[in-house]
C-alpha cells in the first residue's frame, strides 16, 4: 500500500466555529468551538478510507471542507499534489463530489430525476443533445437503477432508490474523489446491504477513491481499506480494519468495537448468554 | 419507505379529501377561477349587456331602487350602477393585482437574498422591513399623495414601498429551510454558482408558500385601494372604482342603500374567489 | 429460558394482543399497516418487536396504549392488560397510561418539555396520579435520577432539558417513566437516535431496571444488534404481519423465515468478508396500498412456489424448532435458512 500515488490529502485541517474571524482574532477572547483540531489524512488513489466517530466529531465537517463546502479555519486540502482552493471553480468542483445522508432533502423535489442528472451533465458540458440521454442511462445502469425512475420525482422513490439517485449525482460529474457522508445510515439494513454492494462494485469498476463516513464501525470496516477513529475533532486511532478491530488501542476504538456485532455472536449466544 | 413516509401515507389515506376524484369538480382553486373570469367577461361587456353608458347622466332616472330597467337602480345623477360596478371592476382588478404583484417581486427577491446569503445581506434586509413596518401605511401613502398627487401611483408606489415585507420576511423563512436541505449543497458542490442555484432550487421551491400569501394579498391590497379611493386620495373621477362609488353613495345610504352595496358586494365577491384560489393553491402546495 | 409459546394465562402474562389490526382510511381509501398481530408479553420479560421501517411495529406498540397518530385506529382484534397476578385483564388500555404502562420514545432532543426544569418533568405524572407533595416529588426525583445513573442527582433536578446531552436526556425519559411505578414499559426505538457508546450505557441501563424492578419491556427497535443484547423473546414483523416468533437465541440462531434468515445475512459485521458481496433482500418493502393477496414477502423471497403467492397468512409451529413461522414452507427450508 505505501508507494501508491496519493490521490487526497489533508494536512493540519482545523475548522473552528463561531471564533473570531480575520484581522481581529488576536484581539477578541472568544474561544468559539473547534470541530477539528488538527486533522491530517491521506488516501491512495482508488483506496477507500473509512471515517468513523460519534455524533459531532468532526467527520462531518471534513466531508464538507473536502468538498469545497466549508472554508477551513487553516490547513490545506490537496488533490494529486495539487492545493484545492477554498472556493471552487466549476472545473474544481467536479474533481470532489459527496453523498449526502439523508434521503429526504439530498434531492430537490420538483425535479425528476432526469433533470436532475441532466443539468449536471449540462452545466459542465459534458453532454450534449442525444449523448445526455445515453449518459444518463449509463450512470442509471452503472448504480443498479432501471431506467422507469427517469421520470419520477424524489417523493416517489425509496429510501434506497434516492441514494443510488444521490450517488449517481455523485458520478454525473466524473469526480476523483467520491465522499460518501454517512451515505447508508438512514436506510434499512437490508437496503443498506445493497447499496454497499453498489459502492463496492463501483470501487472495484471505477477506481474509486473514496471517503467514506460512518458512526457504524462494522459497515466502515466492510467497505474500507483503511479506517480513521475519530473524536471530537481529533483522529485517535487509524490503520488497516484488521489491526484497528483486533487490537484497538484508544478507549474509545475500544468501546466501539465492543459494541459493534461480530457474526458468530449473532449466530450463537451459546458462549455468551442473552443479556451482555 | 420509512416509518414516517409510512405514516404520512396513512394519514393521507383517512383523509378522504385527498386523491378523491369526485371532489375534483368542487376544487376550490377551480370554483375561484371560474369566478374570477366571469367577471372579467362582464367587466368587458358590461356597457353592451346593460345597454346603459356609465358616465351618462339622467336626472329623470336619479336613485331609482334596483329593476327591470336598472338592474342595479341608479345612482344620484341616474348613472347605471350595475354599468359602473363591472367596468370599475377592469380598474379594481388591474391595480388590485398590480398592487400585490409588484411587492411580491420585490419581496420575494429581497427574502430569497435574505434567506440565501444570510449574515449581513440578511440583516439589512430585515432590518429594512422593519423600519417600513414600523412606518403606518396610510400616512405614507397621504404623503405620497402630497408629493405625487392622487391618483393609482400614488397607490402603486406606497404598496412597492410598504407591502413587500410580509413576502420577505415570509421567503426568507422558507428559504431557510430550504438552503438546510442536502441538495442545495449537492447543487453547490457540484459547481453551480449562486445564480443558477437560487433560480433553479431555492425559487421554484420556495415560491408556491409565497404564492398563496400572495393570493391573500391580493384582497388586502385590493381593499387598501377601495379605501384609498374612498378617501378621495385614489382613483379619481372621471375613472370609475368601487371605493369611489361607495363614497359617492355615502350620503344616502339610508334611503338608497342600493349605491353603496353594490360595490361593496362586488369587493366581498372577490374576496371569496381569490381566497378560494388561495384554498385550492395551498393544497396543491402540500401533496 | 423462557419457553417459547406457553400460553400466558399459566405464566403471569401481562400483556395480550390478539389478532391486531390498525387502520387508516375508510372504503375504498382503507389501508391497514398491521394486520393481524398478535403478541404474549410475560411479567418481567425483554420482549423485542424488530422490524425495518414501515413494518408496522412502531404503530403496533402505539396501538397497545392508544397513541396512534392521527387518521389510524385499531380496528380489529383485542388488547388486553394485567398488571398485577391474579387481577383482571383489563382492555380498555389507555386508562392505564401512567398508572401501570409508561412509554419513551425515540427523540431524546424533543421528547422533553423545554420549559420544564428535569425534576419536575420526571415527576409530574406521579404528582398527577399519586397525589404527591413537593417535597416528595423533589425526594422521587432524585432517587429516580440516582436510578438511572445521573451523576449528581440533586443537581440535575434543576437543570433545564438542553443542557443536557441526548443520552442523559434519554435518561431522564426512562426516570420519568419509571415515576409512576409501572409494570410494562413500552419502549419505541429509544437508543435509535443516539451514538454507539451511549446506545450500550442506556441499554444496559434498561436491563437492569428491568431486572431490579421485575419490569416487563417491550423493545421496538429495527437494530439486530440492539435485540441481541436485551431481548430473550422477539417477534419479527414485515409489511404488518408477524413472520417469526420465538427466544433471540432460537431466531438468530436457526430463523424459520426468509426474511429473518435475509435480514440476518444483509447485516455486515466485524467480520464479513470484503470481498464478498453481502446478501441483500432484493426489492422493497411492498406499499400498504398494494397489497395482494398470499405471503408478503413472496415476491422478494428467493425460496418461493406458485403457492406462497396465494396462501393465507398464519404464524404456526416449525418442526424441530421452538420458534413460530409465518412461512408456508418453513418445515422443508430450515437447513437452507440458518
Amino acid at each position: 500500500m505505501t508507494g501508491d500515488t496519493t490521490r487526497l490529502s489533508i494536512d493540519d485541517l482545523v475548522v473552528r466555529y463561531g471564533g473570531p474571524d480575520g484581522w481581529w482574532r488576536g484581539l477578541s477572547r472568544k474561544p468559539g468551538f473547534l470541530a477539528v483540531d488538527e486533522v491530517s489524512l491521506r488516501i491512495p488513489a482508488g483506496q477507500t478510507l473509512g471515517l468513523v466517530g460519534g455524533s459531532g466529531c468532526g467527520k462531518s465537517t471534513i466531508a464538507k471542507v473536502i468538498a469545497g463546502l466549508q472554508k477551513p479555519t487553516s490547513g490545506v486540502v490537496q488533490l494529486d499534489d495539487r492545493v484545492l482552493p477554498e472556493r471552487r471553480s466549476k472545473a474544481d468542483a467536479r474533481l470532489v463530489q459527496m453523498v449526502f445522508q439523508d434521503p429526504s432533502s439530498a434531492l430537490n423535489p420538483r425535479l425528476t430525476v432526469r433533470q436532475t442528472l441532466t443539468e449536471l451533465l449540462r452545466t459542465h458540458g459534458l453532454a450534449t443533445g442525444t449523448a445526455t440521454a445515453r449518459r444518463i442511462a449509463e450512470l442509471l445502469e452503472l448504480v443498479g437503477l432501471s431506467q422507469r425512475v427517469l421520470d419520477v420525482r424524489p417523493r416517489r422513490l425509496s429510501g434506497g432508490q434516492r441514494q443510488r439517485v444521490g450517488i449517481a449525482r455523485a458520478l454525473a460529474v466524473e469526480p476523483s474523489v467520491l465522499i460518501a457522508d454517512e451515505a447508508v445510515s438512514a436506510l434499512d439494513v437490508s437496503v443498506q446491504a445493497a447499496v454497499l454492494n453498489t459502492l463496492q462494485r463501483l470501487k472495484r469498476d471505477l477506481g474509486l477513491t473514496m471517503l467514506f463516513i460512518s458512526h457504524d464501525l462494522a459497515v466502515t470496516r466492510y467497505i474500507s481499506d483503511s479506517v480513521a477513529v475519530m473524536q471530537a475533532g481529533r483522529i485517535v486511532e487509524r490503520g488497516t480494519p484488521e489491526v484497528v478491530l483486533s487490537n484497538p488501542q484508544h478507549p474509545y476504538t475500544r468501546a466501539l468495537v465492543a459494541a459493534s456485532p461480530r457474526h458468530d455472536q449473532i449466530a450463537s449466544l451459546s458462549n455468551e448468554g442473552v443479556n451482555t | 419507505m420509512t416509518e414516517q413516509a409510512l405514516m404520512e401515507v396513512m394519514t393521507a389515506a383517512a383523509n378522504p379529501r385527498r386523491g378523491a376524484s369526485r371532489l375534483r369538480l368542487l376544487d376550490p382553486a377551480l370554483i375561484g377561477a371560474v369566478l374570477i373570469a366571469a367577471l372579467i367577461v362582464l367587466a368587458l361587456v358590461a356597457p353592451m349587456v346593460s345597454g346603459h353608458d356609465p358616465a351618462l347622466n339622467n336626472l329623470a332616472q336619479r336613485l331609482q331602487p334596483p329593476s327591470g330597467q336598472h338592474w342595479f337602480g341608479t345612482d344620484q345623477f341616474g348613472r347605471d350602477l350595475f354599468t359602473r360596478v363591472f367596468v370599475a371592476a377592469r380598474i379594481d382588478l388591474l391595480l388590485g393585482l398590480l398592487g400585490a404583484l409588484i411587492p411580491a417581486v420585490i419581496g420575494i427577491g429581497l427574502g430569497c437574498a435574505a434567506g440565501y446569503f444570510g449574515r449581513w445581506v440578511g440583516t439589512i434586509v430585515l432590518r429594512l422591513a422593519d423600519v417600513i413596518q414600523s412606518f403606518p401605511n396610510y400616512i405614507l401613502v397621504i404623503a405620497l399623495v402630497l408629493l405625487l398627487g392622487p391618483g393609482p401611483k400614488s397607490f402603486l408606489v406606497g404598496a412597492a414601498i410598504s407591502a413587500w415585507v410580509t413576502y420577505a420576511r415570509l421567503v426568507r423563512g422558507v428559504v431557510l429551510r430550504i438552503r438546510s436541505n442536502d441538495y442545495i449543497a449537492a447543487a453547490q458542490a457540484a459547481g453551480l454558482g449562486h445564480r443558477r442555484v437560487l433560480t433553479r432550487h431555492v425559487l421554484p421551491n420556495a415560491l408556491p408558500q409565497a404564492i398563496v400569501y400572495g393570493a391573500s394579498d391580493l384582497v388586502l391590497s385590493l381593499g387598501f385601494l377601495c379605501s384609498l379611493s374612498y378617501l378621495g386620495l385614489g382613483v379619481q373621477p372621471p375613472a370609475i372604482e368601487w371605493g369611489q362609488i361607495i363614497a359617492e353613495g355615502q350620503t344616502f345610504l339610508r334611503t338608497q342603500w342600493w349605491i353603496s352595496i353594490a360595490p361593496g358586494l362586488a369587493i366581498i365577491y372577490v374576496g371569496i374567489a381569490v381566497r378560494l384560489i388561495a384554498v385550492g393553491m395551498e393544497r396543491r402546495t402540500t401533496e | 429460558m423462557i419457553e417459547a409459546e406457553a400460553s400466558t394465562s399459566s405464566k403471569a402474562g401481562v400483556l395480550r394482543i390478539a389478532n391486531l389490526v390498525v387502520q387508516a382510511g375508510r372504503g375504498q381509501d382503507m389501508t391497514a399497516p398491521v394486520t393481524d398481530v398478535s403478541l404474549d408479553v410475560c411479567r418481567g420479560e425483554a420482549f423485542g418487536i424488530v422490524g425495518e421501517s414501515g413494518s408496522g411495529k412502531s404503530l403496533t406498540l402505539r396501538a397497545v396504549i392508544d397513541l396512534l397518530p392521527e387518521g389510524l385506529r385499531r380496528s380489529g382484534g383485542s388488547i388486553a392488560v394485567r398488571l398485577d397476578e391474579g387481577a383482571d385483564w383489563v382492555s380498555d388500555v389507555a386508562t392505564l397510561r401512567g398508572r401501570g404502562i409508561s412509554m419513551i420514545f425515540q427523540e431524546p432532543m424533543t421528547a422533553l418539555n423545554p420549559t420544564m426544569r428535569v425534576g419536575d418533568i420526571v415527576t409530574v405524572g406521579a404528582r398527577a396520579h399519586r397525589g404527591l407533595s413537593r417535597t416528595q416529588a423533589h425526594d422521587l426525583a432524585v432517587e429516580l435520577l440516582a436510578e438511572v445513573r445521573l451523576p449528581d442527582p440533586e443537581a440535575q433536578v434543576r437543570k433545564w432539558p438542553h443542557q443536557l446531552s441526548g443520552g442523559q436526556r434519554q435518561r431522564v425519559m426512562i426516570a420519568m417513566a419509571l415515576a409512576t411505578d409501572p409494570k410494562l414499559l413500552l419502549c419505541d426505538e429509544p437508543t435509535t437516535a443516539l451514538d454507539v457508546e451511549v446506545q450500550d450505557q442506556i441499554l444496559q441501563l434498561l436491563d437492569r431496571i428491568r431486572r431490579d424492578r421485575h419490569l416487563a419491556v417491550i423493545f421496538v427497535t429495527h437494530d439486530l444488534g440492539v435485540i441481541r443484547r436485551l431481548c430473550e423473546r422477539i417477534a419479527v414483523m414485515y409489511a404488518g404481519q408477524v413472520v417469526e416468533q420465538g427466544t433471540v437465541r432460537d431466531v438468530f440462531a436457526a430463523p424459520t423465515h426468509p426474511y429473518t434468515a435475509g435480514l440476518l445475512a444483509s447485516m455486515p459485521t466485524l467480520d464479513s468478508d470484503p470481498a464478498h458481496p453481502l446478501t441483500a433482500i432484493p426489492g422493497g418493502q411492498p406499499d400498504p396500498r398494494e397489497r395482494r393477496g398470499g405471503c408478503r414477502f413472496a415476491d422478494r423471497c428467493e425460496h418461493d412456489q406458485p403457492d406462497c403467492h396465494t396462501m393465507t397468512y398464519a404464524l404456526g409451529p416449525v418442526r424441530g424448532h421452538a420458534s413460530l413461522s409465518a412461512c408456508r414452507r418453513a418445515d422443508e427450508l430450515t437447513g437452507a435458512l440458518s
